[in-house]
């Protein structure tokens, strides 16, 4: 069976529920005080696919270091970038796609995926004024509930193993 | 030079803010006492002549205030400062205090409690891919949990120290935390965190990166290269475990 290793890294704005995601996808083996004084934590989670494992190394971007561009120092040699943003909150997807697409250019290796997570909240009276048409994203996830956060990471770690004859070290 | 230092100063800082909330635990009375002695010690030590004479005059003092609240702070405090002392008078070659006077200081120390203070100890080497922080191989002596988180933790601290001082010539070479310490050594597109214990050496730490130097030297095709298969990764990682295997057993008969 064939096994890869792969960095995949989290970045969107703060507050769109990145370590949320994290959380609820692997069983957390490190302080969220990494994410605070360093603005990154790691994580690891083997994702079994039909005839291949691949072991993903998730990088936890803290949301100031997307605000400050700084984000494109981290997302060098991986393979899976996850862009993610809150459905109530129209701000945290300004950029998204544009983002997306550089990262696409200057990094044709790596998959890209777009999160529109906090599903749970699109029927709750509260948000939906807030809860915009035409934004473009791949999956709509509740690290709440957990809807498709298990689907995104197999998707992506599926993306990758595709690619994996550049990607893995 | 100064530049780097004050970004080792910087990370220190963040990485010692445990020991230092401990270290305003302490009865102020007692802190201010310690602080004095702290500053009389830090004086010595820029005269290794005259702080030998003077520890060896006020030992009894220097116990009964040092022994009882012998933290991790206090400890590892003397020990950078040994550290310090250590390469002084190694560069300057002088022989006032001979090993015996090393070996009778150590002595000191243990009867005092610091028993970390002893010699480095290798414990485990990470060949790390410098980009995605990827673990390539490893060598360990002790195992220690989860390498590849830890091997990707390296990366993001290495990354956010170099991005945070804007140092793109210069990287980061040493992390130090509690009694471990971690020299970070790069070479192409990969680098090597070797994680050892005990004072750091400039001897030990000479001897261990030039058996690296040694061992990258074997495999420079595989370190500059960004993509290694399986297989040059399962040839590469016995290549490492036998190599250092050697290596740690030339460090254990070397008294440091």
């Amino acid at each position: 069976m064939q096994e890869i290793r792969a960095k995949v890294v989290l970045i969107g704005s703060i507050g769109v529920g990145k370590t949320s995601l994290v959380e609820r996808f692997v069983h957390q083996k490190f302080s969220n005080n990494y994410l605070s004084s360093i603005g990154v934590r790691v994580d690891s989670k083997d994702v079994q696919l039909n005839h291949a494992k691949v072991k993903l190394l998730i990088w936890d971007l803290a949301g100031e270091i997307y605000l400050s561009n700084q984000y494109k120092n981290y997302i060098k040699g991986a393979a899976g970038v996850m862009l993610v943003f809150d459905i109530t909150r129209p701000d945290t997807y300004d950029n998204i796609k544009t983002v997306a697409d550089d990262i696409s250019k200057s990094h044709p290796q790596i998959s890209v995926v777009i999160i529109a997570n906090k599903s749970d909240l699109r029927e709750d009276p509260q948000f939906k004024d807030y809860i915009q048409e035409g934004q473009e994203f791949d999956f709509l996830t509740s690290a709440k509930t957990g809807e498709e956060v298990e689907l995104v990471f197999e998707k992506l770690s599926s993306d990758i193993l595709q690619n994996s004859n550049i990607l893995n070290v | 030079m100064s530049a780097q230092n004050d970004s080792f100063d910087q990370l220190r800082l963040i990485l010692l803010s445990k020991d230092k909330e401990e270290f305003y635990q302490i009865n102020d009375d007692l802190r201010i006492e310690l602080l004095h002695e702290i500053e009389d010690l830090k004086r010595q030590l820029d005269d290794p002549i005259k702080f030998s004479q003077k520890i060896e005059g006020a030992r009894p003092q220097i116990i009964d205030i040092l022994g009882p609240v012998m933290g991790r702070m206090i400890r590892k405090y003397i020990q950078s400062e040994i550290e310090k002392l250590n390469e002084s008078i190694q560069q300057s070659k002088d022989k006032f205090l001979s090993k015996a006077s090393w070996r009778y200081w150590f002595k000191r120390d243990k009867e005092m409690g610091i028993h970390d203070l002893e010699s480095p100890k290798l414990l485990e080497i990470l060949l790390i891919n410098k980009e995605s922080g990827l673990l390539v191989s490893k060598f360990s002596k002790e195992q220690i949990s989860d390498p590849d988180v830890v091997a990707g933790m390296f990366t993001a601290i290495k990354s956010f120290v170099e991005t945070v001082f804007d140092q793109e010539s210069n990287e980061l070479g040493l992390i130090d935390y509690s009694d471990h310490k971690i020299l970070l050594q790069t070479y192409g597109s990969y680098y090597y965190a070797i994680i050892f214990t005990g004072v750091n050496h400039v001897k030990f730490k000479e001897t261990v990166l030039a058996e690296v130097d040694s061992f990258s030297e074997k495999n420079i095709i595989y370190l500059n290269n960004g993509v290694i298969t399986d297989t040059e990764v399962t040839d590469l990682s016995i290549q490492m475990e036998n190599h250092f295997e050697k290596v740690c057993k030339k460090l254990e008969q070397k008294s440091y």
